[in-house]
């Protein structure tokens, strides 16, 4: 809540105070000749006159009260109290596919993925978001779109049901309820479609750039690709090759890397080296904590490579004082009307 | 103020005095104050250096031999004033008029009636911290340092209004019986002077001229504010121009007038309740020439 013209308001706030002084300090100046009368002190013991001495002090104080008030909204109101946002129109024509590895190792990260996407639908506009998933094989969980009540509905949905230590479970050290293991069972359904083989992550990252549309429109495309990079099997491209796919497609790749599981650093360097020959970047954080910050700097980053710049987008709020001024100068009327 | 005030006073006297009220006026004010002190007790003859105004024309007529009027007592009257000088009579009066010069105007009436007869006039007036007394003279000086006193104290810094020590005082200064004329307003004297007032009634014989005051409430001058001498306070609009609380306060100033008047009329005192300097010299007249009729038929 910002006052765009608050020097209007602190001008009129003077003002009035710079009238009242004037006229405080001019009273006696102003008082009309009076009549002067003797022999009244009696009027104290009629009870008609001491009532209505005591209604006319009270008209009086709600009189000032309500002047003060009204003094004091209509200078609020000529202030202009509007909320900001900014807004970085240029994002609206944003294709977001987030492409995410859903092989055991990657699920805490995944999950704080999907909920800080999830949070962050609220503050879209126009933006597409889909997700995609994969493991040995590759599954589009829902396609480009901007139905965001779909979108809100299916990544808050996923990233509870990726919320599951595979390994744990199998091993017996974690235990879930029969609903959890169906939920994960689902939702993972169909990302294991050859057996034996596991993350297959050049193949699930060609087939992320697979799900853009609209390829004739002229719209930022970005993929969102988390993973560890540890490749079990035999893939059909070689993430080289499948980061160049999505280059030559003119989509941005912003690589989320947890840190080595099984694999060494030269899992890491592959990604690495992929990413970053096709101007993509790569983040990099063991700590899933750090999802909602790393995702903030890629929005920032964006906001860069699309020259957006920001730009305050401010709503005017007129309402409350717009009321209280009037309701207050209808006061001033019916006052002023009573106590004539 | 260049010219007297005794001079101004004639001026309007002679100004509101109707054909009718002005016998009353000439003839020396004879028939205005008829009092224990001038009763006509004889007639004797003429003899060189008495006054020549004085002869009895019609009784001179009868007899052939030229005859004056001859009174048994002193012929010269003692008139004492006692002229409320508070704070309150420097108020509005009920014509819109200063009671003030309502208080002169009726104080210089009597000194212009004594003036006519070389009547001595003596005035008491003040506050118990600055009381005002003057002896009973009969120069045109005095009359007007009188009248002068009685307006220069009046102010609105005065002492607030004590009928009590006014008229407690007025019984102890003068001494010698007089006429004494009391001046003041509606709200006195108040009910609980009937002790003192039967008391002055026993020496002196009263004339009370009571000034009315103006409505406190002003209703129809709203653009004025209405203080109060003795208590200024602000009274609301609402309070001035509501119809209940104009009844209350006239029914309640109704009741005070009819309480101090009954009193009054008990002690068997001339009294007047006028409306102001407007109608102060036609209401003395219509008084004075009721008090003579009065005298005539005891």
């Amino acid at each position: 809540m910002v006052m765009i013209f608050w020097w209007v308001t602190a001008l009129l706030l003077i003002a009035a105070l710079a009238v009242w002084a004037i006229t405080f300090w001019n009273r006696r100046a102003m008082r009309r000749s009076p009549v002067l009368v003797a022999n009244s002190q009696y009027m104290d013991r009629i009870p008609s006159f001491v009532r209505a001495q005591r209604t006319a002090r009270i008209v009086r104080v709600l009189q000032v009260g309500v002047a003060v008030l009204a003094v004091i909204s209509a200078s609020v109101l000529s202030g202009r109290i509007a909320s900001e946002r900014i807004e970085t129109p240029e994002f609206s024509s944003r294709d977001i596919v987030l492409c995410l590895d859903v092989s055991g190792s990657m699920y805490e990260y995944d999950t704080e993925i999907l909920a800080t996407f999830a949070e962050m639908v609220d503050g879209f506009e126009g933006e597409r978001v889909a997700l995609s998933i994969f493991n040995s094989t590759s599954r589009t969980v829902f396609p480009l779109t901007n139905d965001y009540d779909l979108i809100q509905r299916e990544l808050e949905a996923a990233s509870e049901a990726i919320d599951f230590d595979e390994f744990g479970y199998r091993l017996g050290s974690q235990d879930y309820s029969d609903e959890k293991v169906r939920q994960y069972v689902e939702f993972v359904d169909g990302t294991r479609g050859i057996p034996d083989e596991a993350s297959v992550v050049p193949d699930g990252l060609a087939s992320c750039a697979q799900v853009f549309d609209q390829a004739e429109q002229d719209r930022s495309r970005s993929i969102i690709f988390a993973t560890d990079n540890e490749v079990n099997g035999e893939p059909i491209f070689t993430l080289e090759e499948a980061t160049e796919r999505v280059a030559t497609r003119k989509i941005d790749l912003y690589t989320f890397y947890p840190g080595p599981y099984e694999c060494g650093p030269q899992c890491f360097e592959e990604l690495q080296t992929a990413t970053e020959d096709q101007d993509g970047a790569l983040y990099e954080s063991s700590d899933p904590q750090a999802i909602p910050s790393i995702i903030n700097e890629i929005q920032k980053t964006q906001a860069e490579v699309l020259g957006a710049t920001p730009t305050v987008v401010r709503t005017d709020h007129p309402m409350v004082g717009f009321v209280l001024t009037f309701l207050t100068l209808v006061g001033i009327l019916l006052l002023g009307w009573r106590a004539r | 103020m260049a010219t007297s005030l005794l001079t101004r006073v004639k001026a309007r006297v002679d100004l509101h005095t109707s054909h009718r009220a002005r016998g009353l006026i000439q003839g020396r004010g004879r028939s205005l104050f008829k009092g224990s002190g001038e009763d006509f007790d004889d007639l004797k003859y003429y003899q060189p250096g008495d006054k020549v105004s004085d002869i009895d024309w019609k009784a001179t007529a009868r007899s052939g031999e030229p005859l004056i009027r001859q009174f048994n007592e002193e012929r010269v009257r003692h008139l004492s004033i006692v002229a409320d000088t508070s704070s309150a009579m420097a108020a509005t009066a009920a014509d819109g008029t200063s009671k003030r010069e309502a208080m002169i105007l009726a104080a210089g009436m009597v000194c212009f009636l004594a003036q006519k007869n070389g009547d001595l006039v003596g005035m008491v007036a003040g506050s118990e911290s600055r009381p005002i007394q003057l002896p009973s003279r009969s120069s045109d000086g005095h009359l007007e340092l009188l009248l002068r006193t009685a307006q220069q104290a009046t102010t609105t810094a005065a002492a607030p209004a004590s009928s009590a020590w006014l008229l407690e005082r007025a019984f102890r200064v003068t001494t010698r019986p007089t006429l004494m004329t009391i001046i003041t307003d509606e709200a006195h004297p108040t009910v609980e002077d009937f002790t003192l007032l039967r008391r002055l009634k026993t020496r002196h014989d009263l004339i009370v001229i009571r000034i009315a005051d103006a409505d406190p409430l002003q209703g129809t001058a709203l653009e004025h504010d209405v203080v109060d001498v003795d208590s200024p306070r602000e009274i609301a609009s609402m309070a001035r121009t509501s119809r209940k609380v104009a009844r209350d306060v006239a029914a309640y100033r109704q009741a005070r007038r009819d309480g101090v008047e009954e009193m009054l009329d008990r002690l068997h005192i001339s009294h007047m309740l006028t409306q102001g300097e407007s109608t102060v010299v036609d209401d003395m007249i219509a008084l004075l020439r009721s008090r003579e009729y009065r005298h005539a038929r005891s």
